[in-house]
């Protein structure tokens, strides 16, 4: 074995780990779980786009920067864990761009809810597919009803269901919805986050795009 | 027979590898010709476009709780993962983990370390898996991956000292082929690998063919059946092993219950295989707490044995980068003569 080998043997490997942590930690970036468990929510983007051949990923970071826009944006921001690198998916019909999807975590009192938003070129909400749910609220009868509601739907739009301090549905809001449940709200501000986000990040990929 | 069984085996891999590295390679060209002149379609221009990267660093501590045996293992790695795309979409996805691993004072060492204090670079996952020629119903992987079977299939266990069942196939990850997709209804696999696992050996001609065919894995409950036939190398020659299993996951709310029961031969002996889970997370899911059961019954010669264990474990993300996990694992019974084994096991994961 080389002199370099030996000497990296013979000192206590996890001060040795410690060490390069600690030097690591001090000009990382953030960061998520191991690559090998990620998933392409194949089966929401050809639920929401049925005539969908294919779709193309696009990677891209959300950073403190963008996270701190949001906040200037709406009465909430996304979750700091959600710093890091993240895949708008651009929809297509052949080579013709038909849509965007995005999943989006959200923060639950039964465990993290991911959904999959559908945003047209115009960025309106087109739909949504529950890629991730453990509470019994998450059926087609709820999913049915806020599709409905947001469908088409604008940033602005969407930002008029909630109050100014974004801790309830607005007056308005509440006229939409048939029932009082925190899963309304709660999927009201993963969309407009969605939307918000996408325009930071992904904004000249969608400008792009023919309306 | 057998020895032109296996011969086929291996000529088939080669020529499968042989085949995706020529069907393929023009399909990077054309995706590299793309990148350079479609900017304007958003396409990855440079290798590290459209990626994610990580170093990935733990250390792991073994107390044998029965033996007074102090071991550790520690780790550095890359975690490297890119979409190949172009002007019709995703051509590939690539995931590349090459690790370094150190042991010290380790009992009974994988066999590819020399022994229980030597170092090795070892492969997580490193394959690429062809996502463009279909809607992803059928896609086609080559390289190192895991095994597809049971459990392990949709649940991350690589570098986490939460396992499940791949200790009873005498494999977890090895180099080879397969197909895969995702349909409406079902999620499915089909794999041809060496045998060998973290390195590419055709000693004693081993060879996995493996598969599992599930209900789709965002679902609250998830069915799937799996089946294993191979000849596993281990340390003293290729070992014939045969499963077929099923497993069952179903999570309400907080908490997670899933169950693995296999069933099949080692040699020739029958071998009988129960995996029994129930964990908790809270609601940020930074805490994960486990209660692992595991039963199995095994044929040697003319009588039957069984060896019961049980296994708790707590996972806590502290935070972006660092995540803390202890385990204690006992054996309820052991083979006859020998003392049942006890461990607390501790480890601190870094990724940055």
């Amino acid at each position: 074995m080389s002199n370099v080998g030996n000497r990296f043997l013979q000192i206590n490997n996890a001060r040795a780990l410690t060490a390069i942590v600690a030097v690591l930690l001090s000009f990382s970036g953030p960061l998520s779980a191991a690559f090998c468990s990620l998933r392409d929510p194949i089966l929401a983007i050809h639920s929401l786009y049925p005539e969908a051949t294919q779709h193309r990923s696009i990677i891209r970071p959300i950073d403190q920067k963008m996270r701190s826009e949001v906040a200037q944006r709406l009465p909430f921001t996304i979750h700091h864990n959600e710093i890091g690198k993240h895949t708008l998916y651009q929809v297509l019909n052949g080579i013709d761009s038909i849509g965007f999807v995005q999943a989006r975590s959200e923060l639950s009192e039964w465990g993290l809810i991911e959904i999959a938003w559908a945003i047209s070129p115009g960025m309106k909400i087109e739909g949504l597919a529950f890629q991730r749910c453990r509470s019994s609220e998450c059926n087609n009868t709820l999913k049915n009803e806020i599709e409905a509601a947001l469908q088409g739907k604008s940033f602005s739009e969407l930002l008029l269901l909630v109050s100014p301090d974004g801790k309830e549905l607005s007056e308005h809001g509440k006229g939409v919805f048939s029932m009082n449940s925190a899963m309304y709200l709660l999927i009201l501000s993963s969309a407009l986050k969605t939307l918000a986000i996408t325009e930071l990040a992904w904004g000249d990929v969608i400008s792009a795009q023919p309306q | 027979m057998n020895c032109l069984l296996f011969k086929s085996v291996r000529c088939l891999v080669h020529r499968l590898i042989a085949m995706f590295l020529m069907m393929f390679t023009p399909v990077f060209v054309g995706a590299a010709d793309l990148d350079h002149r479609a900017s304007q379609q958003h396409v990855a221009a440079n290798w590290l476009d459209n990626s994610r990267w990580a170093l990935d660093l733990s250390t792991r501590f073994i107390q044998d709780t029965n033996g007074d045996h102090l071991s550790s293992k520690n780790v550095i790695g890359i975690d490297f993962h890119k979409v190949f795309t172009g002007k019709h979409g995703d051509i590939a996805t690539l995931v590349f983990q090459p690790y370094w691993v150190r042991l010290n004072a380790v009992k009974n060492p994988a066999f590819y370390f020399d022994d229980g204090d030597d170092s090795e670079i070892t492969w997580r996952i490193a394959n690429i898996n062809f996502t463009g020629l279909t809607r992803n119903t059928l896609n086609f992987r080559i390289g190192h991956f895991e095994v597809p079977f049971g459990l392990e299939q949709n649940i991350d266990t690589n570098g986490t000292l939460r396992q499940y069942t791949f200790s009873d196939r005498g494999i977890k990850a090895d180099w080879g082929v397969s197909v895969n997709g995702v349909l409406a209804q079902l999620d499915y696999e089909v794999a041809l690998t060496r045998g060998s696992g973290n390195n590419i050996s055709d000693r004693d001609n081993p060879y996995v063919f493996a598969g599992r065919i599930g209900t789709p894995s965002m679902g609250n409950t998830v069915i799937g059946l799996s089946w294993f036939d191979g000849k596993v190398l281990t340390a003293q020659g290729a070992v014939a092993r045969k499963r077929v299993g099923v497993d069952v996951v179903h999570y309400y709310r907080q908490w997670e219950m899933l169950a693995e029961l296999s069933g099949g031969d080692n040699s020739g002996l029958g071998q009988g295989n129960t995996l029994l889970e129930l964990s908790w997370r809270n609601p940020m899911e930074s805490l994960h707490t486990y209660l692992q059961l595991r039963y199995a019954k095994q044929e040697n010669a003319d009588t039957w044995q069984d060896h019961s264990s049980v296994s708790l474990g707590v996972q806590w993300k502290a935070n972006r980068f660092v995540d803390v996990s202890t385990e204690w694992f006992n054996e309820l019974d052991a083979v006859s003569g020998q003392q049942t084994a006890s461990k607390l096991v501790a480890q601190l994961r870094v990724r940055i």
